[in-house]
């Protein structure tokens, strides 16, 4: 409980004083929206009229930042925090410090998911994008398709305890994960890309209505299975690049 | 005297891939309670390999690290309760926090209830003689008081026993001595043992009640500060001469001065000298033994405490460097 209270405090401080960069990145949010948007428009000629193609956007696209959300929230955190120098003082002052970047991925996305639906509500309205909001039956798919994608980037923040560069391999997966949503659909695809069937299911969700009771049910145990496995593999291999950082001596950066 | 730390056997080795490099060489010491004791040794001693084995920041692959009788190499826990560091190089803290928000989130981290801390946070702040920067950002603080910040964040996790890493690094004459009257009331004050690392033994002899001097991984002594006073006012002179010495001469010289070691072509001496005696003295002995000096450099400060140390050890046939020296 301490810990999400320290993750929280810590989270909210960073809001406050980087106000300006909070609010610029809202407005990113909805300028890539309203430019995703526009683009397709474009292309169908007619801006109000989308159908569920347009929503089918929509969903990726908020699918895709909440993905972010969670990716940079460990990954990056552990990078940054490395090359400031407060990675050290966090680990020494903690005795699970696993448990303690989950937390914070926890309320990041807690956070951004309050966020990202304010701002998505109020878009569809604007463009007529009729969407389904089923909070409990989002949420409830939606934190454990995550789980995979905190896994992914336990193993990123990992590694970047032990090399030295890593933004470049950080920011192409970031775009590899976008990737993998687009792939054609397979027993392969739903269980060995992360976020991948919680991601069809959000769209069913969103767009077709259907709560989580109606889900398909061979398509969530693969969604559990996905999401379990990865995070599993996340947290055992963050904790063996942790223990050998510590036998290394690599947490610092300087 | 009860003990705060117990060091044993302590074995460190880096291994980069391609060879092994021994960092700590099976290091033992006992530090006493409500010390202040000095870490000294040169750079790449081994002195903050050691702090990070103590505050679990490295792994150690040999050896033990004992608080009271837990060995907190292997329980986290007791470790958290007991340790606490103020880590090398300012960088320590979240810049864009305050003072009062870093001392919360680290209190909160080691599980403790923060809304408790709030007076004793103040006065820890008060009494660092830096009241007004609670609330300020620690990104606008001179490096001296974020040294102290670091301090304040250690002294709010209410441990025992405070590491402070190279904590005279970049700080000017008057910030040392600043920081020299801060430790010494910090032991009176927060009851806690604070072990410092250092590479400035004058600083060291100033403030510590103990020390404890290691050189390339390996403890040369560990005792009260007193039993180094004479190896702090031992210098070290290497001699080379323009011609090899004959045997006479060098038998004239060790009758007047101590020769540490010199070459096998006995033209380089290296020579131990007390500062308080006057150089001139040295000079004159050389000058009346007919030695055409050619060169004499001055060894560190420290590398002479050490080979004094060793060669005081070596005479006594002493194998084990926890005995007085």
């Amino acid at each position: 409980m301490k810990l999400i209270l320290a993750c929280l405090y810590k989270e909210l401080i960073y809001k406050k004083r980087y106000l300006v960069n909070t609010v610029i990145t809202m407005i990113l949010f909805c300028v890539i929206f309203i430019i995703l948007i526009g683009g397709y428009s474009a292309i169908s000629g007619s801006p109000f009229q989308f159908g569920e193609s347009a929503a089918g956007l929509v969903v990726s696209y908020y699918a895709w930042t909440m993905m972010l959300s969670v990716y940079t929230s460990t990954g990056y955190i552990v990078y940054q925090n490395k090359q400031h120098g407060t990675l050290e003082n966090i680990i020494s002052n903690t005795r699970h410090f696993t448990l303690l970047l989950i937390c914070e991925s926890i309320v990041s996305s807690a956070i951004y998911f309050v966020f990202s639906w304010l701002i998505i509500g109020a878009l569809t309205l604007i463009y007529g994008i009729k969407l389904h909001f089923m909070v409990f039956s989002v949420f409830t798919i939606l934190m454990t398709g995550l789980l995979s994608v905190l896994g992914l980037s336990l193993i990123v923040a990992g590694a970047a305890m032990l090399f030295r560069r890593m933004d470049g391999i950080m920011s192409i997966l970031q775009f590899a994960l976008l990737g993998g949503l687009f792939l054609p659909e397979s027993a392969v695809t739903y269980l060995g890309i992360p976020f991948y069937s919680a991601n069809k299911m959000l769209m069913s969700i969103f767009i077709d209505g259907t709560s989580l009771l109606h889900l398909d049910l061979d398509n969530c145990i693969m969604l559990v299975c996905n999401s379990l496995v990865f995070l599993a593999a996340g947290i055992l291999i963050f904790q063996l690049c942790l223990k050998g950082a510590k036998r290394r001596g690599t947490l610092s950066f300087y | 005297m009860s003990v705060a730390l117990r060091v044993n056997d302590l074995y460190k080795v880096y291994n980069n891939g391609k060879k092994n490099v021994t960092a700590l060489n099976n290091i033992s010491f006992e530090i006493p309670q409500k010390s202040i004791c000095g870490l000294l040794g040169s750079n790449g001693a081994g002195k903050t390999t050691l702090i990070k084995c103590t505050v679990g920041l490295l792994e150690p692959t040999g050896g033990n690290i004992f608080v009271g009788e837990t060995d907190i190499t292997q329980n986290a826990t007791e470790r958290l309760k007991h340790v606490s560091a103020v880590l090398e190089g300012g960088r320590n803290l979240f810049w864009y926090m305050t003072v009062k928000e870093n001392m919360r989130y680290f209190s909160l981290l080691r599980g403790q209830n923060a809304g408790d801390n709030k007076t004793y946070n103040r006065d820890i702040l008060e009494y660092l003689g830096i009241g007004d920067i609670y609330n300020r950002r620690v990104q606008f603080l001179s490096f001296g008081m974020r040294q102290r910040a670091s301090i304040a964040v250690a002294l709010a996790c209410r441990s025992d026993v405070i590491f402070m890493d190279e904590p005279t690094t970049g700080l000017d004459i008057s910030y040392q001595e600043e920081l020299a009257q801060l430790i010494l009331k910090l032991r009176d004050v927060y009851d806690c043992t604070v072990i410092l690392s250092s590479h400035d033994m004058h600083f060291v002899n100033g403030v510590c009640s103990d020390c404890v001097l290691i050189n390339k991984g390996e403890l040369v002594h560990s005792g009260k500060i007193n039993e180094f006073k004479n190896a702090f006012e031992i210098d070290n002179y290497i001699i080379s001469c323009r011609e090899p010495l004959a045997d006479k001469q060098l038998f004239f010289l060790e009758n007047h001065i101590i020769i540490r070691q010199y070459d096998d072509e006995k033209q380089n001496l290296e020579v131990l000298w007390n500062h308080t005696d006057n150089l001139y003295k040295l000079a004159s002995i050389l000058h009346e033994c007919g030695i055409d000096v050619s060169r004499v450099d001055k060894m560190s400060g420290l590398a002479s405490a050490v080979s004094s140390i060793t060669k005081r050890q070596v005479e006594k046939g002493e194998t084990d460097p926890s005995v007085s020296v």
